[in-house]
C-alpha cells in the first residue's frame, strides 16, 4: 500500500491505517529509537506511541513525507523517553520530579522567549543544513537526526572511520561558529 | 542553549533532507566497478571496429597477396599464346587476362557459352604442328593449314576445349561442330590472339 493510500486511511478514521504504518514503517521507526534509547522495550514502546501520535495527527495533519513524519515523532518520543530516564537515574527518583515542579514556578514569559529562540535555532540549524555538501549534509543528519553509530555510518557510506569522524568534527566546527553569528551560543 | 537544544532543532530539519540521508548510498567500489565496465564497454565498442578493420585489412592483404601470386603463377606458367602459324614452330607470347577473357567471350559469341564459362579460362592457342605441347590432341590433329590457328582454352579444372580458327569458320575440336563465322568475327579474334 502506498503512502497516500495510508494517509487516505488516517482520514477516514480506518483503524487498518495503523496496521498498515507499522508494516510498512515499523522496522524504520524502531531503527530510529533504538538509535535514541538502546533499549528494546523501550524502543518497543517508543514505535507504538508514534502510531496512536499518529493516529492523533492525522487529520487534520496531511504529511507530505509519511516515513520522515512518522521518524520524527518516534525521534522526539524516544528523546523525550530518555530524558524522562535519565533525569529519574541522576535525581535518584524525588529530585527529578522536584525540577519538573519547580520549572512551573518560572514565567510564562520565559516560556515564551524559550519557544522563540527554539523556534529561531530550528531555522537556523535547518538554514545550516541546507547548505552543508551533499556528503556532510548525509553524514551529519545520520548522526544527528538519526543518531546512527559511526561504524554504522563508515558502513553506510564507505567511508573510513576517521573520514566520518573529520566530517563530523568540521561540521560542527562550523555549526559552533554559525551559532556565535547568530548569537544563540 | 543547550545540546538538548540542539539535538531537538535538528529533529525540525526538512523532511526531504531527512529523507535523503537514508537513501541508499553506492559504495565507492561499487561506482568504481561500474566505471570500471563503462570505460570497458567503451574501449570495447571504440577499439573493435578498429581492431577489425586491421584484420580485416591484414586479410586482404594477405588475399590480393596470393591473388597476386595466384595471378603471377597463372601468368607465367600457363598463360601464352603461340602466334605463329602452323608452317614453323614461331615463338610463345604471352596474353593478358584482359585478353584471355576477351577471347574466351569472342569465343561463347559464337559456339554459344560453355559450360565452363566463368571468366578463368586460361587461353593457349598453339601452333597446330607443335605436337611435343601437353595440351596437344591428337582428335585435333587434323593439322592446321597455313594461316590458321588452333586456340585452346584450359579451365582451371584442368578440362580442355580446342578451337581451329580459320578465316571463314571456327571448329570446335572436341565436338567437331563448325560455326561459320564474319571476316569481322575473325579478325576480332586473330588480333586478340594477336595483341
Amino acid at each position: 500500500m502506498d503512502d497516500k493510500q495510508i494517509v487516505a486511511l488516517y482520514f477516514d478514521r480506518n483503524e487498518q491505517a495503523i496496521a498498515e504504518t507499522e508494516t510498512k514503517y515499523g522496522k524504520y521507526c524502531y531503527a530510529i529509537a533504538i538509535g535514541v534509547l538502546s533499549m528494546h522495550e523501550d524502543a518497543e514502546e517508543s514505535v507504538n506511541d508514534t502510531w496512536i501520535n499518529a493516529w492523533n495527527s492525522m487529520p487534520p495533519h496531511r504529511p507530505s513525507i509519511l516515513s520522515t513524519f512518522l521518524g520524527k515523532i518516534t525521534r522526539r518520543i524516544a528523546i523525550d523517553k530518555w530524558r524522562r530516564r535519565t533525569a529519574e537515574k541522576r535525581g535518584g527518583g524525588e529530585i527529578a520530579l522536584v525540577l519538573d515542579e519547580l520549572e512551573d514556578c518560572i514565567a510564562h514569559d520565559s516560556d515564551v522567549e524559550k519557544t522563540l529562540e527554539k523556534k529561531r535555532l530550528e531555522k537556523v540549524i535547518n538554514r545550516f543544513v541546507h547548505k552543508l555538501p551533499e556528503k556532510d549534509q548525509k553524514v551529519f543528519l545520520c548522526r544527528y537526526f538519526y543518531m546512527d553509530s559511526i561504524e554504522s555510518i563508515c558502513r553506510q557510506f564507505d567511508f573510513s572511520e576517521s573520514k566520518v569522524k573529520s566530517i563530523l568534527y568540521r561540521t560542527r566546527e562550523k555549526l559552533r561558529r554559525v551559532l556565535i553569528e547568530e548569537e544563540l551560543a | 542553549m543547550n545540546s538538548m537544544d540542539i539535538l531537538d532543532a535538528i529533529g525540525a530539519i526538512d523532511d526531504i533532507l531527512i529523507k535523503r540521508a537514508k537513501e541508499k548510498q553506492k559504495s565507492h567500489h561499487a561506482i568504481w566497478t561500474a566505471v570500471g565496465t563503462l570505460a570497458a564497454c567503451f574501449m570495447l565498442i571504440i577499439m573493435l571496429p578498429m581492431a577489425l578493420n586491421v584484420f580485416r585489412g591484414a586479410s586482404d592483404s594477405a588475399n590480393q597477396s596470393a591473388d597476386k601470386a595466384e595471378a603471377e603463377e597463372m601468368y607465367f606458367d600457363y598463360v601464352y599464346v603461340r602466334i605463329d602459324v602452323a608452317s614453323s614452330t614461331g615463338e610463345w607470347s604471352f596474353v593478358e587476362f584482359d585478353s584471355l577473357k576477351a577471347i574466351h567471350e569472342a569465343i561463347d559469341s559464337i559456339t554459344g557459352p560453355s559450360e565452363k564459362e566463368d571468366g578463368n579460362d586460361h587461353v593457349q592457342q598453339e601452333a597446330a604442328k607443335d605436337e611435343s605441347s601437353p595440351l596437344y590432341s591428337a582428335d585435333s590433329a587434323s593439322k592446321p593449314k597455313k594461316g590458321e590457328y588452333t586456340i585452346t582454352l584450359r579451365h582451371h579444372d584442368g578440362s580442355i576445349r580446342e578451337y581451329r580458327l580459320t578465316e571463314t569458320t571456327l571448329i570446335d575440336l572436341t565436338t567437331r561442330e563448325s560455326f561459320s563465322i564474319t571476316k569481322e568475327q575473325a579478325e576480332h579474334l586473330l588480333s586478340l590472339i594477336k595483341k
